[in-house]
């Protein structure tokens, strides 16, 4: 016979099964391949979850856990050294100071334990102000609310894993440090999930109170001054925990002193109390069960009787008329100076204050966080302008990675409606980045001005760099939102998870490349890497293009060609690979210089060639040996071979002639030879005995593989989108700002003169020979 | 004239190893109503999406006013508006914003936007919740504002995936009047829909969808003489889409038998 308890009992233990089955199947998906092209034979089936993610979990978890405690260890060493305690290790602690430890973890447990309850209204719940809220629909069961609310309660209490992953290995070093030895396993174990409770119960009762008093637009917005509130809490406990030098410690202490004792019998700090002594053990035992009760039982019975006239606010959802006068005051009309696109997003960005708490916020405070961790950081911005530029891309840089790589992911379920109006997507999510870009220069423009007041004398150096800073910015802008954008898995629910953690780290490791840009005071250097970086946001681009229009289809894929990016990636990928060469094969004396170098010029190209066509052939790209250039299709109305072999020597000849023109300017005409003398410095003097071998890659190895990856790919590439006189004059830039700073306008002529053969004739085999040419040319006269 | 405003041939689309539509031939002349039948996931949504441009076909060909619905996808929508089953709007933005947004979007000019929308507004009802969230709308609301915006720039052709689902009998009502209005304006309305009384008050012509295939397509008289003695739309539908049909459908096992 099954009496109503066991049927509570039942029910309960459904839910806590599907909410925590829920939760795992969420963490799981996070470690799921993304990508939507799979071919899936039903209809939107979630793919099959790869074998390796449950062990891959269960090391991050120990992983996570292990540093955690590591952490929490050389907390305490750090806090016995400030507290003053005898240098030697293994000395015990002197009273005043263990009692000034004693006082300080109350106040620790309590910030963080507030902290967590911020962050859990925060943004750490997903539920909460979202169109399906779940336990709406857990009341349509036929279970009283009683038993839901006490089953939620046991959901938070298992499964907050922030809790898990900061109570418990904190707990564990406290009380091992206090004597427990084996059992401070255990003993934490029961005290972080007391603490769990105790967030539970709050969590439980907060939660409903809002859901009962707040629309749903409201809710977000508390939510984001939560997230605030919470991220401002964590960061002060972990500067205290971490504060290098004394401050963050000492503070803690101080705090200690002042709220130590009241603060220790208080919910979140009882489990401190199990360290000192057997008696005082007992009683927090006793009152932690209380407590446990207590808060247990009054949350859920607190929220039980919020809902007993119903589940959510009464105004739910539609809230009737609001008055123009009403709605002006709201200030929809402040913005009516912009227009479509941006209108639209500067009023989301606006209202939505838990998206503006993400991407504008969030940056800043891990930034500040930064700071107050290591102060010598505000010290070495401060001393020279050169590095308060940098910082202030850098941190311009932080804050697109957070704010314009969403430029797809704020659109989310209302993408359909952009593809109702007469504007292509790619434009609209272009504009998205130029605006995000605007925004982003408010966080470095503080950092400049802030240097620019210290400054002592005006140099043309630092006009230059600011200009390089918010030039930069946009390019970044641009570069972070296309790859933002490609990088966004429409299909993911979570708009957190939406973009792959990857592209993040893609966008920074690129904005570390241009801060070389912002560093080197060459100008022809700085040149260099915008031109480059432009390159790149093309190429980006490019790709968005490409890939817009099947935003919405979950099979199909734009169709395979060659694009900007792959020749870049080729060209980095020769370089790279070149360097890495050398350095081994000259190392120690293995090889010579002059065999190093052709030796690692040819393993380079050869291996860029052989994987950069199979990756190719691979995508499928259809006709790929035509689109290279290895031979042509029979249709292309082209010059035959022979003609082209000698206009090939043609041009090359015209390049020479220009080449070498320069060579003879530089060293007669006088404002050459003082760039001569600038640039001087900068060109290696050759090694000894390298000169044949030097030939050899002039003449026979460099037309090869520079012709495939900087023709065949980069020209190619670009050419598919621009016309042809731009897609020259591009390619050739590319190609000259990879070379020296002095052989920069040679290598110009040289690029246009090699494109402009492989657009005549679709050969690759033509410009190798005008390339060809030129080197032997430049080398024999 | 007598070019169709809505052309496919062949139009098929395969999500992975499931078809989803097979070799879809049909055309929308000027001034008609048609409306697209057919049972649960037979592939109306899917034809829709693909004419809005959001899903590149896998075969054959899509085009609206002689343009190619994916390929030139930009330019189809000056003439086309379209309202899907369940319109979902930006969460913080106001019905009159939105509004305004794809007015704009559409080249109009605030003046113009206003002037056109204010008679829609009115008809529709929308007036009071108009300085409300559009995301706090009920699902009829939204429709309605979905609605105002597909008729904005005044397209030639109006796309409508089950415009009536949750709507109540008056909207629905004034639904019908517009479509017919728009018919005898010469503009084409192209809609789905599960309500079969509703396809035979309002279109010229039906086509009907069964497993991502065509099962008939014809004006109504036609349909009702051929296929069910003159008989009823329901007569029609079920005498189509009864599972004896389509010998060639995609079910290998009926294929050995």
């Amino acid at each position: 016979m099954t009496g109503p308890a066991s049927e509570d009992l039942r029910a309960c233990r459904a839910l806590i099964k599907v909410a925590l089955r829920r939760k795992l199947n969420r963490i799981a998906a996070g470690f799921a391949r993304h990508g939507k092209k799979q071919t899936a034979t039903v209809r939107g089936a979630t793919p099959p979850k790869a074998a390796g993610n449950r062990v891959l979990f269960g090391v991050l978890t120990i992983g996570i856990l292990f540093y955690s405690g590591l952490f929490t260890a050389n907390f305490y060493s750090n806090l016995e050294r400030v507290a003053g305690t005898p240098g030697t290790s293994g000395a015990s602690l002197t009273a005043p100071a263990e009692t000034a430890i004693r006082l300080a973890i109350p106040v620790l447990l309590t910030v963080v334990s507030l902290a967590l309850l911020f962050l859990n209204a925060g943004m750490a719940n997903r539920d909460l102000g979202q169109v399906e809220w779940s336990l709406e629909w857990l009341f349509t069961f036929p279970v009283k609310s009683r038993v839901l609310l006490l089953s939620q309660l046991a959901v938070h209490t298992l499964g907050n894993e922030w809790g898990w992953f900061i109570y418990f290995p904190f707990l564990c070093v406290s009380y091992w440090r206090a004597g427990f030895g084996y059992v401070s396993l255990l003993t934490a174990l029961v005290c972080t999930l007391y603490l769990q409770l105790i967030l539970a119960a709050l969590r439980v009762f907060a939660e409903t109170w809002l859901r009962k008093h707040l629309a749903r637009a409201q809710l977000k917005n508390v939510q984001a001054v939560c997230t605030v509130v919470g991220i401002v809490l964590l960061f002060g406990s972990v500067w205290m925990v971490l504060g290098q030098g004394q401050q963050g410690p000492d503070a803690l202490l101080l705090c200690g002193r002042a709220l130590g004792a009241p603060l220790a019998w208080t919910p979140f700090a009882v489990p401190a109390q199990l360290c000192h002594g057997a008696a005082t053990a007992v009683s927090a035992s006793f009152v932690m069960v209380l407590y446990a009760v207590g808060f247990g039982l009054g949350g859920s019975a607190g929220a039980g009787r919020l809902i007993r006239t119903g589940l959510i606010a009464e105004t739910g959802a539609y809230q009737g008329t609001r008055s123009p006068s009403a709605a002006r005051r709201a200030g929809t009309d402040r913005l009516g100076w912009f227009r479509g696109i941006v209108a639209k997003d500067l009023r989301l960005l606006f209202r939505d204050r838990s998206f503006l708490v993400q991407t504008l916020f969030v940056p800043a405070a891990i930034i500040s966080l930064q700071i107050l961790i290591n102060p010598g950081l505000l010290h070495a911005i401060g001393s020279s302008f050169n590095h308060a530029a940098m910082t202030a891309f850098g941190v311009g840089a932080y804050v697109l990675m957070f704010s314009a790589s969403r430029v797809l992911v704020a659109e989310g379920k209302s993408l359909w409606l952009l593809y109702t109006l007469p504007v292509p997507i790619e434009r609209v999510l272009l504009q998205k980045a130029v605006l995000w870009g605007v925004f982003a220069t408010g966080f470095p423009l503080v950092v400049l001005i802030g240097s620019l007041t210290r400054l002592e004398a005006f140099e043309f150096q630092i006009a230059v760099n600011t200009f390089m800073v918010f030039l930069g910015l946009f390019i970044y802008a641009l570069i972070a939102a296309g790859i933002g954008a490609l990088g966004t898995n429409l299909s993911e629910d979570n708009p957190r998870r939406q973009i792959r953690p990857a592209m993040a780290y893609l966008i920074m490791f690129l904005a570390g490349f241009y801060s070389f840009a912002i560093y080197t005071p060459e100008i022809w250097n700085k040149a260099a890497m915008v031109i480059l970086c432009s390159m790149l946001a093309y190429a980006v681009w490019q790709r968005v293009r490409d890939h817009a229009p099947y935003l919405l289809d979950p099979t199909q894929a734009p169709p395979p060609t060659i694009s900007l990016a792959d020749g870049l990636g080729a060209a980095l990928a020769f370089f790279v690979v070149q360097g890495f060469c050398f350095g081994f094969l000259t190392a120690e004396g293995r090889l010579a210089p002059g065999p190093g170098l052709i030796l690692a010029y040819g393993v380079a190209g050869i291996s860029v060639v052989l994987l950069t066509s199979l990756i190719l052939a691979r995508r499928h790209v259809p006709a790929l040996p035509e689109r290279i250039g290895f031979r042509r299709t029979p249709e292309d109305r082209i010059p035959a071979a022979g003609k082209a072999l000698l206009e090939g020597i043609g041009l090359g000849v015209a390049a020479l002639v220009i080449g070498k023109a320069y060579t003879f300017g530089i060293d007669h005409v006088e404002p050459l030879i003082h760039m001569k003398e600038a640039m001087m410095p900068h060109v290696e003097q050759m090694p000894e005995g390298t000169g044949v071998w030097f030939v050899l890659l002039a003449v026979l190895l460099a037309p090869l593989f520079e012709e495939f990856i900087f023709r065949g790919l980069v020209f190619r590439g670009l050419r598919r989108s621009w016309p042809k006189g731009v897609a020259i004059l591009a390619s050739a830039a590319v190609f000259a700002v990879v070379h020296p700073p002095i052989s920069m306008i040679p290598v110009f002529a040289l690029g246009v003169a090699t494109a402009v053969s492989f657009e005549r004739t679709r050969l690759l085999a033509a410009p190798m020979i005008v390339h060809a040419v030129y080197n032997a040319g430049i080398l024999l006269l | 004239m007598d070019e169709p405003i809505v052309e496919t041939r062949g139009l098929g689309k395969r999500y992975g190893r499931f078809d989803a539509l097979q070799g879809l031939d049909l055309d929308v002349r000027r001034g008609e109503v048609f409306a697209f039948l057919g049972p649960n996931g037979a592939g109306k949504t899917t034809t829709i999406r693909m004419l809005m441009g959001l899903l590149q076909p896998s075969s054959g060909t899509a085009r609206i006013l002689g343009l190619d619905c994916f390929g030139d996808r930009a330019e189809v929508k000056r003439a086309v508006g379209y309202l899907p089953d369940d319109p979902i709007f930006y969460d913080f933005l106001r019905g009159r914003e939105l509004i305004q947004f794809v007015g704009e979007m559409h080249g109009l000019t605030r003046r113009e936007i206003r002037q056109r929308s204010s008679p829609l507004i009115e008809r529709f009802d929308l007036k009071d919740a108009l300085e409300e969230y559009a995301v706090n709308y009920s699902r009829g609301m939204k429709k309605k504002l979905g609605m105002i915006c597909a008729l904005l720039h005044d397209p030639t052709l109006l796309i409508l995936d089950e415009p009536t689902s949750g709507l109540d009998p008056l909207a629905s009502r004034l639904l019908h009047e517009l479509i017919r209005e728009r018919a005898r304006e010469g503009r084409s309305v192209f809609f789905s829909t599960h309500l079969l009384d509703q396809a035979e008050k309002l279109c010229d012509r039906v086509g009907i969808l069964f497993k991502g295939r065509k099962v008939a397509d014809g004006a109504l008289e036609q349909l009702r003489a051929d296929l069910a003695e003159g008989g009823s739309l329901e007569v029609v539908f079920f005498a189509v889409t009864s599972a004896s049909v389509p010998a060639e459908g995609p079910d290998p096992g009926r294929a050995r038998a």
